[in-house]
């Protein structure tokens, strides 16, 4: 039995190495399998039906967007824009996030305000600047038409729902992974799977760059939240759409000043709490080469300009990254590492006919 | 068109999509016009004019831009221009195209309601690379 | 489920022209490239000796920096004739634009 003195000892040892652990981040893994959900079984038939839905531009009130319209799968289910494309006359705030690897998450969106893929993704189908439909409609839309209800019924058994739906869409999107890339290859053992410059990379995004205190895991993410203060972009500050946007979701979410909101703040909006002002959830790194423009206002267009941000510890007066006094070539290997190691096989994707 | 002038050649091909009442009719009002020689003029005005584009409206354009409207009213109602329409379904479906706009840039796919400026840089980019 | 879509591989839908094939073969094709560039490499070294085999290395390392970065892009060839178009046939730059007038 032990003292009281050596009880303390004992806990006071197994908090500080969490404390550390968790301030030292992860390790990088290869990528093995992709994580399913335990309430939405995967079937081939709810993937089918879920990749024609993503691509269907019924599912916008004007017919002229899809889930596709900002998730291309030739930029890595981005759309290449600082800011997402939007409904018509509207514009979004945000930058689009990839869909690659999104079931590695629970938390969804860059401010986590939904955490299965089933919640979130009928979110942009009823926004007002993104798809702009209104979900009693959508069942009736999807009702008339035979094909879809002949679908509903082989993947669910019944009748059209916009929880089925969502369940769909949630299917074929845990079907958009990143695999087979040279991290992998190299975490497995095979050495020459990355170049000298790369390997250099990766031993500065695993050692001093700091990447894998937030950038770990076969994900390259720890799924939480940081606030960087990532600069605010002030033509999108004075746009007065971005600026409607911006105040509408604040009115939303019942932040109390949102008629003069001029700044994004993040995660603070869902929690209400201070320490989430600004806070953003961290983003896969896996096909981030063509995941461009970068963080969630799209401020940075190179991996240059997003490694210099890191090296010169992140924005004014965060408290979350100091300095790393990269050098030159430095920061050379570690984008190569980010363009080269991180980027996968081709996803075979065959392109649904709609209905 | 206006800013690169002789350097762009800019191809319109036909996707209207099947849930939009007028995007067929316009489609098929272009054609006709262009069979008279005024394909810019309608295609202009139809922009412009877009989502007013029934039946009554286009033919009111055509008389707008000066067209031979009974021509043009007959085109539209025999459909005569529908196999040059069907010929862009067709190869919109081969490519997979599931959006429009859709722009090819020298053989480059840019897909939706891209800003200017993103497109202004693919173009410097490939008349650049033209010029090697 | 490991790393792939649940459906089977795209038909070629698209060709690519314009541009330098180098890696968009795919694994198999990048292999058969450096075997026939490594024989290069050893035919040079035999005949011209080890700085030429040298300066060929570099050159050939460079083009293929230089392929992979241009062969990311991917190009499709549309036909054009038949269909109505702004400006000068033989431009230097050509736009396909699909369009929805409405």
């Amino acid at each position: 039995m032990l003292r009281r003195s050596s009880w303390r000892g004992l806990i006071l040892a197994v908090f500080l190495f969490s404390v550390t652990t968790a301030a030292s981040g992860g390790h990088l893994e290869p990528f093995r399998s992709v994580p399913l959900s335990a309430v939405n079984n995967q079937t081939p038939e709810k993937v089918e039906l879920g990749k024609k839905l993503f691509f269907d531009r019924r599912l916008s009130g004007d017919g002229t967007m899809s889930c596709a319209t900002c998730h291309i799968p030739d930029l890595a289910f981005t759309d290449g824009q600082e800011i997402s494309l939007s409904y018509p006359t509207t514009k979004n705030w945000r930058n689009t996030p990839t869909l690659i690897n999104i079931a590695f998450f629970k938390n969804l969106f860059y401010d986590g305000r939904v955490t299965s893929l089933e919640d979130q993704a009928l979110f942009p189908v009823m926004s007002s600047f993104e798809m702009n439909l209104n979900l009693d409609y959508l069942e009736e839309k999807l009702r008339v038409v035979p094909e879809y209800v002949d679908a509903f019924k082989k993947a669910f058994g019944g009748d059209i729902t916009r929880e089925r739906a969502a369940m769909a869409i949630a299917a074929f999107e845990r079907t958009l992974v990143s695999s087979n890339a040279p991290i992998d290859r190299y975490l497995g053992g095979d050495r020459s799977a990355l170049s000298a410059d790369a390997a250099k990379g990766y031993e500065i995004f695993t050692g001093k760059g700091k990447c894998t205190e937030c950038h770990y895991g076969a994900n390259l993410s720890d799924d939480m939240f940081h606030a960087l203060n990532i600069p605010e972009n002030p033509d999108h500050q004075k746009d007065p759409r971005i600026t409607a946007t911006r105040r509408f979701v604040a009115k939303v979410y019942h932040y109390d000043d949102y008629a003069n909101l001029s700044e994004d703040p993040g995660r603070y909006l869902i929690t209400k709490n201070k320490k989430d002002w600004k806070a953003f959830r961290t983003p896969t790194l896996r096909e981030v080469a063509k995941t461009g423009p970068y963080m969630h206002n799209g401020i940075f267009s190179t991996l240059d300009e997003v490694i210099d941000f890191f090296d010169r510890g992140g924005g004014k007066g965060n408290a979350a990254l100091k300095p790393l006094k990269l050098g030159i070539e430095d920061k050379k290997h570690l984008k190569s590492f980010l363009v080269e190691a991180l980027s996968g096989e081709d996803m075979p994707l065959t392109y649904p006919i709609i209905p | 068109m206006k800013e690169y002038g002789n350097k762009v050649q800019l191809v319109i091909k036909f996707y209207p999509y099947k849930y939009r009442d007028f995007a067929r009719i316009s489609a098929e009002a272009a054609l006709a016009a262009s069979d008279q020689g005024r394909f810019s003029e309608m295609h202009h005005i139809m922009l412009r004019k877009s989502p007013q584009l029934d039946r009554t409206s286009l033919l009111a354009y055509a008389k707008e831009i000066g067209l031979d409207v009974e021509k043009f009213r007959a085109s539209l109602d025999t459909k005569k221009n529908d196999k040059i329409i069907e010929r862009d379904l067709k190869l919109a479906l081969d490519l997979d195209l599931y959006n429009t706009p859709t722009f090819f840039i020298n053989g480059r796919r840019i897909i939706g309601n891209v800003p200017y400026e993103y497109l202004k840089k693919i173009v410097v980019e490939e008349l650049n690379a033209a010029k090697k | 489920m490991q790393g792939t879509a649940i459906s089977s591989p795209p038909p070629l839908s698209s060709h690519v022209s314009g541009i330098p094939l180098l890696w968009l073969g795919g694994g198999n094709c990048r292999k058969n490239i450096l075997k026939r560039l490594s024989g290069l490499v050893s035919v040079v070294s035999r005949v011209y000796g080890g700085k030429m085999r040298k300066l060929l290395l570099i050159i050939l390392f460079a083009g293929l920096l230089i392929g992979t970065a241009s062969a990311e892009i991917k190009r499709y060839t549309i036909p054009v004739e038949g269909s109505p178009s702004f400006g000068q046939r033989d431009a230097p730059l050509t736009i396909v634009e699909f369009i929805d007038y409405q």
